[in-house]
């Protein structure tokens, strides 16, 4: 017995080497870091720069998250997570593979894909260039699809496909999807969240989200920080003691050779660029240099969002969103206009004040009216619903009497008419006053 | 040549190659771990070996935090009835001071035996919300610090001090507790603790020979505004030079990468509308 077993002691001890080795051959032969030396590097120095610099994918996510469940459709928010950026997040790690547009200008399929039974839409304010979503999930072929108002991605697992959907001309291109992380998303809509009932209907051929019942939600305060107009001057103009300065009643100019900036008494600011690096000639040309710019500038992006663009000025707005709801003030606060002008001349606007910490308020929660009765309370005050162009549910910044640093963002249902947004609670006496925030 | 030998040749050649191997991807790790750090932060680290600074290992993962509001337990009055067996009062700053007959505790782990004791109705308030501080417990006092919605607190406010013995006993404790915590924003990503340790360099905060004790993460109190009081996510660094044995705490938000200390709002007084800069309780 023994003797045998002495026998194949060689040949198992012989295997067992051999096996090791291919193991530890076919280890080193896979890590990746064998062959990722290069590609490393590059990924940690653009870490290195995020953390100074908001990423641009978390300014130009989708602001809204809609579930639509064998509940019906939902809207998802939450006070302790972004979802709708969580989500998106995920959508950069997608491995895309195909693009097709399956129609154009048939309402019917749009409102059917808009109805798509267990799925998440996510919507941007604004139809946001196809271009910028190739830049941000990293999948070349999304150029050149036009503007994207509404992502689709679809809950089930046998469906791997994005749908990107535009309103205008109804729109739909399908991308297939080899790697949908449904896990993780599954993950992130099991947390703690608010969902509010809502229905899609279409006014003048337009989707808008219904709200059947009441909305309630809790109002925020925050403590701002005010930046010094020296601290702008020297970035932008540099030296200061070759800057002109006008001191006006209610604002200070300070212009150079090329540029001026004009600080006004509500710690507003302008800033024109007369020699701007490159020529806007497109959205996603507009939307990257206003990127770059207030970057550049130094203006806090923090929870700030993609709002607004303006083909005709090529004006690009960045609005402060939070819980994925927008915040309205009569000045410039939490707002950032870029505009490319005339061919020639870059315009900024902004705020001294940015929103830095938020703080404890009374814990109240409002109680907004549903959309008939809302509705209802608007022609009762007079306003023709004709002109109205927009309905969304946002904050309002209330300035606190003692100290200017600290407000509360107070929830409100606001009206577009006119181009300008407008807190139905001042209606009456706000009517072609408002602010559109746009220069 | 045997076929015997013939395996005895290729059994030693297959161990010579797996040596080999074992090497290789021992190595492989050890570059790639260096390869990471270097890009991003190595030239600094470098410099602060250079400074005959003394940092230990870092971590570079990056968590994700909240901006937290809490306040400081102040009715303490009526909970102190639920304690059992001891002798309980409470001061000036809110703050319950606890005696009782000496209680045997595990020699080498007396936290062991908090641990359970915490469990116990009626033997502290709230004891479930404590976690044990190792950094900051002696032989003598065993540091626990409450819990915050997804971390821990580090501060004075939220936390129970337990006292042992000459003999080695547990005889008594003092307990702050934060009460109503809540998040004020939602989650935002951190800086990482390496990245928290260069801040705190490049700030001049760690001089020249010295050593970092240690790091952690931990939620410390940002402003006091309206009795409430906002707690964010800070590493909180000690460091000692090499000379002295002097301990220094540093607190760098772990949002911005900041050096910070407490600020008292004055919301109510109007004459004053500016932002007070306090030594906080924390340092």
């Amino acid at each position: 017995m023994m003797a045998k077993l002495r026998r194949y002691t060689l040949p198992i001890l012989l295997g067992i080497a051999v096996l090791i080795s291919v193991v530890l051959s076919v280890s080193l032969l896979t890590n990746p870091a064998r062959f990722s030396g290069r590609v490393h590097e590059k990924k940690t120095t653009t870490l290195n720069t995020d953390e100074t610099a908001r990423k641009m994918i978390d300014v130009y996510s989708p602001t809204q998250l809609i579930q639509n469940s064998d509940k019906g459709k939902e809207l998802l928010t939450s006070s302790s997570t972004n979802l709708v950026s969580e989500i998106f997040k995920t959508m950069q790690d997608y491995h895309y593979s195909h693009i097709e547009r399956v129609s154009q200008g048939n309402q019917k399929q749009y409102n059917q894909m808009l109805n798509k039974s267990d799925s998440l839409m996510l919507n941007y304010n604004n139809p946001i260039s196809s271009d910028m979503l190739a830049q941000i999930l990293h999948y070349s072929q999304f150029k050149d699809k036009g503007d994207v108002k509404r992502l689709i991605v679809p809950l089930k697992g046998s469906y791997h496909y994005v749908y990107l959907l535009n309103d205008d001309k109804y729109t739909i291109y399908k991308v297939k999807v080899s790697t949908l992380k449904l896990k993780t998303i599954k993950q992130i809509l099991n947390q703690k969240m608010n969902k509010n009932r809502i229905e899609l209907r279409s006014v003048n051929g337009n989707p808008y989200i219904y709200f059947p019942n009441q909305v309630k939600m809790k109002d925020y305060g925050y403590m701002l920080q005010e930046q010094t107009p020296n601290s702008y001057l020297n970035r932008i103009i540099g030296n200061t003691t070759a800057a002109s300065v006008k001191h006006q009643k209610d604002k200070t100019i300070c212009s150079s050779q090329n540029q001026d900036l004009t600080f006004d008494n509500n710690d507003d600011v302008i800033y024109n660029n007369y020699r701007p690096n490159q020529k806007i000639t497109s959205q996603i040309g507009a939307l990257k240099s206003a990127y770059q710019n207030a970057v550049q500038l130094g203006i806090s992006l923090e929870n700030t969002k993609f709002d607004t663009y303006n083909p005709k000025k090529q004006n690009v707005n960045y609005r402060l969103y939070i819980e994925g709801f927008p915040i309205y003030s009569d000045q410039q606060l939490g707002v950032y206009n870029y505009r490319f002008m005339n061919g020639n001349v870059e315009r900024f606007a902004f705020s001294l004040r940015d929103f830095e910490v938020p703080v404890p308020t009374d814990k109240q929660t409002i109680t907004l009216p549903n959309s008939r009765n809302l509705l209802i309370d608007l022609e009762n005050s007079g306003v023709n619903m004709k002109q109205i162009n927009g309905i969304r549910l946002g904050y309002q910044v209330i300035s606190d009497n003692q100290n200017k640093l600290i407000v509360t963002l107070q929830p409100s249902w606001f009206i577009k008419i006119n181009n300008q947004w407008i807190n139905y609670r001042s209606l009456d006496t706000q009517i072609g006053k408002g602010n559109s925030n746009e220069l | 040549m045997n076929f015997k030998r013939i395996q005895e040749v290729f059994l030693f050649a297959f161990i010579v190659i797996d040596i080999f191997l074992i090497l290789m991807t021992k190595n492989n790790n050890i570059q790639n771990d260096n390869t990471a750090s270097e890009n991003v932060n190595g030239t600094v680290i470098k410099e602060m070996k250079r400074d005959n600074i003394s940092v230990g290992k870092l971590s570079d993962q990056k968590k994700d935090g909240y901006y937290i509001a809490a306040t400081q337990d102040t009715d303490l009055e009526k909970e102190i009835n639920y304690l059992r067996d001891q002798d309980a009062r409470i001061d000036d700053s809110d703050t319950i001071s606890s005696t009782f007959s000496p209680l045997k505790v595990d020699q080498k782990h007396p936290e062991k035996t908090i641990n359970q004791l915490l469990k116990k109705p009626g033997f502290v308030l709230a004891g479930t919300q404590y976690e044990f501080n190792q950094v900051d417990s002696t032989k003598s006092k065993l540091v626990y610090d409450q819990k915050a919605i997804d971390g821990i607190f580090y501060t004075s406010e939220g936390r129970i001090t337990f006292n042992l013995n000459a003999n080695d006993r547990l005889s008594g404790y003092t307990q702050q507790k934060l009460n109503d915590i809540r998040v004020l924003h939602e989650k935002t990503d951190l800086i990482s603790q390496e990245r928290a340790l260069i801040y705190l360099y490049q700030y001049n905060g760690i001089p020249n020979n010295s050593d970092v004790i240690w790091t952690k993460l931990g939620y410390t109190k940002l402003l006091h505004i309206n009795g409430k009081d906002v707690y964010i996510p800070t590493w909180i660094i000690a460091t000692k030079t090499k000379a002295s044995s002097d301990v220094q705490i540093h607190r760098i938000n772990a949002f911005t990468g900041a050096s910070f200390k407490t600020e008292q709002v004055h919301n109510t007084e109007q004459s004053q509308q500016s932002l007070e800069s306090v030594n906080s309780k924390d340092e």
